[in-house]
């Protein structure tokens, strides 16, 4: 695709690039040089990217996972009648863990509550359906640790609008990130940064020169205007912070572009995007018959390819609201046409539970589709070789349904995390907290930075044994 | 024992407050002193340990149950609560009715009764606003009869929760929606381009609306938002001579900063930063080689990521007027949603915005502009949750399908329309007997389908109002049955501003499935709200009023064979009053000052754009009497001629 850069699109480019365009310029003050070296490329040792994925509802775990502990191989796992059969092209790069709890029970609505707790390992606060969690998610932290200022990407596939919206990425305690739910915002922040064969051409060059150059003019004069306001002796503290924050993003910006590396990377190209799709959804109004699986794997494939192009080093994606209002397109719910928070609950309720059988049927029935809509998704990651260099975290909000238990949720890890997590098995946790796992997983996130992470959320502490390599 | 405070001991008895979700522990000093009526500023109270809070509070029986145990803790003894047998002497001498704070539930207590008719309900304390008199004129909403966080008071009265933190900014950033409209004003645009399409998305959920100041930052994403946007634009502006000679008719790049500049920062340029875009003209042509359009696309793209346009400022002396230019965007991105066109910045520069009288005309003008009723439009959008109205969905009822959304979306928004365009107000919003009725609408109103795609008809005297139509009745409901639960809490939100009542554990088991035989729904719910769960006391009776609606909005006299019951009473500030219907109801809603000053704060704060306290009470009460007799656009213009909108809020240091 041709696109160009003086359009609506930005084009981000890497620390070099944009200083070699500064000669020459008339209005400026003290620039990147100033700036603290903070990319990930250029601190010596690979980074290792993360994405942790949470679905909604349960699962059927009778028909979800082998029946077996011990190692996966794809003709072994091809040849289950389980859901995760669908997964079975990655199977030496899966690792499927069971005996996960949630650290606390409900205390109102388990929902949002499982929601809060699945990337935070701590106690959800605020009550009902508006629960948030009371402290950061492994997102944030591993943010703060390898790209200080720049935020994970928080995406979402899914209604927004419902009873449970965001849930899942929490700057700090209470502070929910919002979550983008249209794939098509990424993609047009990607746009720019990508070229369709993985290297632009000269005329690209030259336009990205430019418009660094010219981009770095306007960013002195924003800074030079909220000095001018924030100097003004009748702001509050409050505002000041609040300028702060906007004069930060802007170096928190250039320095996103900065750890863009040296070059287009091997596998920063557009092959295997939907582009046609992603165009499709400028304009966009979501649906709830069967969409949000197009939207959970577009979103994967962006992520992998925001990976592969360092721009971004962590991200999350929720996939479902709360109480997913989700009609799936199964057989079983030909005649139903329930909601998945109904299949859920086998009633057509969202309050009261029931045995309907036909209910149960379909849940195993989305469960496949699920995966195979994981397995599309990993599919990109795996086409951007990916597996060394990161890990996806796949879970669910609610171990069961209808019980909503927080006992035993499915986790699926793909990718080995820079060597740090163990690939190919079928592992019991032990009846442990997620904060182990997330200790092994954050360890693995941020070792590029010689950290370890020991002691994230409410316990108990250490690694987890059973998913490290 | 070591000095500790309050918040933390309150915070280690669990007695830490949510609001909006969120652990409210810091702002615990807030709650005490709201619930001990001292509405003394929030910073104060912060510095205050818990043995000179505690200290303060001795003998004088007016500290909630909560807090007096938790003085108890600290050491502090003799800090009463109205309950406390001690202060029995002094509850008769006084001839006051005092209000129990503690927790009760399950109505089996004498106290579980409405405060009785003639007495000054909730005078405990001598806070200002104490509506709950028994003239059902005075007060309107007041801090009388307190029950927060569905903590469970009984026998309390209803009141307007004014427990926001405001932070009365003086940078307002731009909303998406307002930077979108104000780009395409400046620039000339003929229409809209949705450059903010791919925006970060707002907030949702953690304020009313989307216009708060809390909600309203610039963080890195939103910062590469507002870059890539203002680059699109700049490119379009500047993409043709047709459109450059919309933006600009000269050809001096000094006449083009002026020009644009006065536009895009909604004031004339200082001298300087004239200086400043030119230069920047000059190098968007070395750059890209000569050329006026050239050196005006970068100028664009500067002024579209300055500060100066990103946030609307108030930058004068706390407690004066705003600048005449102030004044002017306030207003034009208030009511029409977007900055100020070049004739009000003409009146603003020849001091023409200074006199009430001619403020309110120009007020008056935007009131009448199409882009009003936009504005009106999301104001109320975001009140009712009219979006939501696209996320129906129903199992059961087989005349509903998923191709009625849009259509209910397009009759609530007509209805509300209809409201502000034809000079009514709240009285008609909550009694009207006309509504917007689509084909697809007709057979649920039992009417003829007419050949019209939506039309204001007569729905008859069964149907009062916005909370008895359908929108409203479908989106609050489980499939054919009506959800008693929500469409109260709903109501009681948008129109009697209660405090948030967070849910209790358990509330997920509510038995929804069909009523047992014999048994109505009202019945049902009563029964699973009956004990531990005071707060229905608020939202049960406004749920229960429209039982007469089946969930897909239909009339109906029997339920599960049984009569339908939609009687109750309802604890307003102003006192009890029970009513026959959810008719009756809307008839007294109309014409309560509670109701009447929830919905000022509500127009006040998306006004203002930060949350309302206290403090505001005055304000809100003032307008909630124009609003009880007057129009929404003559609420408005009320608010105009109000200090509170034209003058500088003293901010929180």
């Amino acid at each position: 695709m041709t696109r160009s850069l003086l359009g609506p699109q930005r084009a981000r480019i890497n620390r070099r690039a944009f200083l070699r365009g500064t000669a020459g310029v008339a209005v400026g003050l003290p620039f990147l040089e100033s700036l603290p070296e903070r990319s990930a490329w250029a601190a010596g040792s690979a980074p290792v990217f993360s994405l942790f994925i949470c679905t909604v509802d349960g699962i059927v775990p009778a028909s979800f996972f082998p029946n077996a502990l011990g190692a996966l191989t794809t003709a072994e796992l091809e040849a289950t009648d389980k859901a995760t059969s669908q997964l079975s092209a990655h199977a030496k790069n899966l690792l499927f863990l069971r005996g996960i709890n949630w650290p606390f029970e409900s205390t109102g609505e388990s929902h949002a509550d499982s929601l809060c707790m699945a990337l935070t390992a701590v106690a959800p606060g605020g009550s009902g359906n508006m629960a948030m969690a009371t402290g950061p998610s492994a997102d944030w932290v591993i943010a703060n640790k390898v790209q200080p200022g720049v935020p994970p990407l928080t995406l979402y596939a899914g209604r927004k609008g419902g009873y449970i919206n965001e849930r899942l990425s929490f700057s700090s305690a209470g502070t929910v990130t919002a979550a983008s739910n249209n794939p098509y915002e990424l993609y047009q922040k990607l746009v720019g940064i990508v070229s369709p064969d993985g290297t632009p051409g000269p005329g690209a060059v030259e336009a990205q020169r430019l418009l660094l150059e010219s981009r770095k003019s306007i960013h002195d004069l924003v800074r030079d205007d909220l000095r001018s306001l924030m100097g003004n002796a009748r702001m509050s503290s409050a505002d000041r912070q609040r300028l702060q924050q906007h004069f930060d993003s802007i170096r928190d910006m250039e320095v996103t572009m900065d750890g863009m590396g040296d070059e287009m990377v091997r596998g920063c190209a557009w092959g295997g995007v939907e582009v046609s799709k992603l165009e499709a959804l400028k304009k966009f109004a979501f649906n709830q018959n069967g969409m949000i699986e197009d939207i959970a794997r577009l979103q994967m494939s962006l992520v992998a390819l925001a990976f592969a192009c360092n721009y971004n080093r962590t991200a999350t994606l929720q996939w479902g609201d709360g109480t997913d209002g989700t009609i799936y397109p199964v057989p079983s719910n030909e005649s139903l046409q329930w909601k998945l928070q109904y299949i859920c609950h086998r009633a057509p309720s969202d309050s009261s539970t029931g045995d309907n059988p036909l209910a149960a049927q379909a849940h195993a029935e989305i469960d496949v589709l699920r995966m195979q809509t994981l397995a599309a998704g990993l599919d990109h990651f795996k086409a951007r070789d990916l597996q060394d260099k990161s890990f996806v975290l796949w879970t669910n909000a609610l171990a069961d349904c209808p019980s909503h238990s927080f006992k035993n949720v499915p986790n699926i890890i793909w990718g080995d995390g820079g060597g740090h997590l163990k690939q190919g098995a079928y592992v019991d946790a032990g009846d442990t907290t997620n904060s182990p796992l997330l200790n092994a997983l954050i360890t693995a996130a941020i070792q590029d930075t010689g950290e370890t992470m020991e002691t994230f959320g409410a316990g108990p502490a250490g690694q987890l044994p059973a998913v490290l390599a | 024992m070591q000095e500790k405070r309050l918040g933390d001991l309150a915070i280690e008895a669990g007695l830490a407050l949510p609001r909006n979700g969120v652990p409210l522990t810091v702002d615990f000093f807030t709650y005490v002193a709201y619930r001990t009526r001292r509405v003394e500023p929030v910073r104060t109270q912060r510095k205050r340990t818990i043995h000179s809070f505690c200290g303060s509070a001795v003998k004088k029986c007016q500290t909630p149950p909560e807090v007096a145990l938790l003085c108890s803790k600290a050491g502090v003894r003799g800090v009463m609560s109205p309950a406390d047998a001690r202060c029995s002497v002094v509850r008769t001498g006084l001839g006051i009715l005092l209000l129990s704070f503690l927790g009760l539930a399950c109505g089996k207590t004498s106290d579980d009764r409405p405060v009785a008719e003639g007495h000054e309900a909730g005078s405990d304390a001598g806070g200002k606003g104490s509506a709950a008199a028994s003239n059902s004129t005075a007060g309107s909403g007041g801090i009388a009869g307190r029950n927060l966080g569905g903590s469970g008071g009984v026998g309390e009265l209803s009141y307007v929760d004014l427990t926001g933190a405001p932070i009365y900014t003086r940078v307002q950033r731009l909303t998406n929606s307002q930077w979108e409209s104000a780009v395409t004003d400046v620039l000339h645009f003929q229409q809209r381009h949705e450059f903010s399409a791919a925006f970060t998305p707002p907030l949702l959920g953690v304020t009313t609306f989307d216009n708060n100041e809390q909600v309203l930052f610039v963080d890195e994403r939103r910062f590469i938002d507002f870059e890539s946007g203002a680059e699109a634009a700049a490119a379009i502006a500047t993409g043709s001579p047709e459109s450059i000679a919309a933006l600009y008719t000269g050809d001096d790049a000094a006449g083009f900063v002026r020009v644009l500049g006065r536009r895009a920062f909604r004031r004339p340029l200082s001298s300087d930063e004239e200086t400043k875009y030119q230069s920047v003209f000059a190098l968007g042509e070395r750059l890209y080689g000569a050329g006026f359009a050239n050196g005006a696309g970068l100028v664009v793209r500067a002024m579209l990521q300055s500060p100066h346009f990103l946030y609307r400022t108030e930058l004068g002396t706390a407690g004066d007027p705003l600048s005449p230019y102030e004044l002017a965007s306030k207003l034009s991105f208030w009511l029409l949603g977007t900055t100020p066109s070049d004739s009000l910045l003409d009146a603003a520069g020849d001091g023409k915005l200074a006199s009430d009288t001619e403020l309110v005309a120009v007020a008056r003008q935007m009131l009448e502009d199409p882009r009003a009723v936009s504005v009106m439009r999301d104001f109320h959008g975001q009140l009712l949750h009219v979006a939501d109205l696209a996320q129906i969905s129903k199992d059961g009822p087989p005349e509903y399908d998923s191709s009625l959304n849009p259509q209910l979306a397009l009759a609530s928004n007509a209805f509300l329309d209809f409201i502000f365009e034809q000079n009514l107000g709240l009285r008609e919003l909550l009694t009207s007997e006309q509504a917007y009725v689509s084909p697809g609408l007709a057979p649920f109103y039992g009417m003829k389908a007419s050949a019209g795609a939506l039309e204001l008809r007569d729905v008859g005297p069964s149907r009062s109002g916005y909370f008895m139509q359908l929108p409203f009745l479908m989106l609050w409901s489980h499939n054919a049955d009506p959800d008693s639960i929500r469409r109260g809490a709903r109501l009681e939100a948008a129109m009697l501003c209660g405090p948030q009542r967070p849910e209790l554990p358990g509330v997920e088991t509510l038995p929804v499935t069909p009523s047992a035989p014999g048994q109505t729904n009202r019945q049902r719910v009563s029964e699973f709200t009956s004990c531990g769960r005071s707060c229905h006391r608020y939202i049960d009776p406004l749920g229960f009023a429209l039982e007469s609606f089946d969930g897909v909005g239909r009339t109906r006299e029997l339920d599960n064979g049984l009569p339908v019951d939609s009687s109750g009473s309802y604890p307003l500030a102003e006192g009890v009053e029970p009513f026959v219907d959810g008719n009756d109801l809307m008839r007294i809603l109309a014409a309560s000052p509670q109701v009447h000053t929830c919905y000022s704060k509500h127009v006040t704060g998306f006004a203002l754009g930060r949350d309302l306290v206290e403090s505001d009470r005055p304000l809100l009460e003032s307008l909630a009497k124009v609003s009880r007799s007057q129009s929404l656009k003559q609420l408005i213009i009320a608010l105009v001629r109000d200090p509170a909108f034209r003058t500088r809020k003293d901010e929180l240091k």
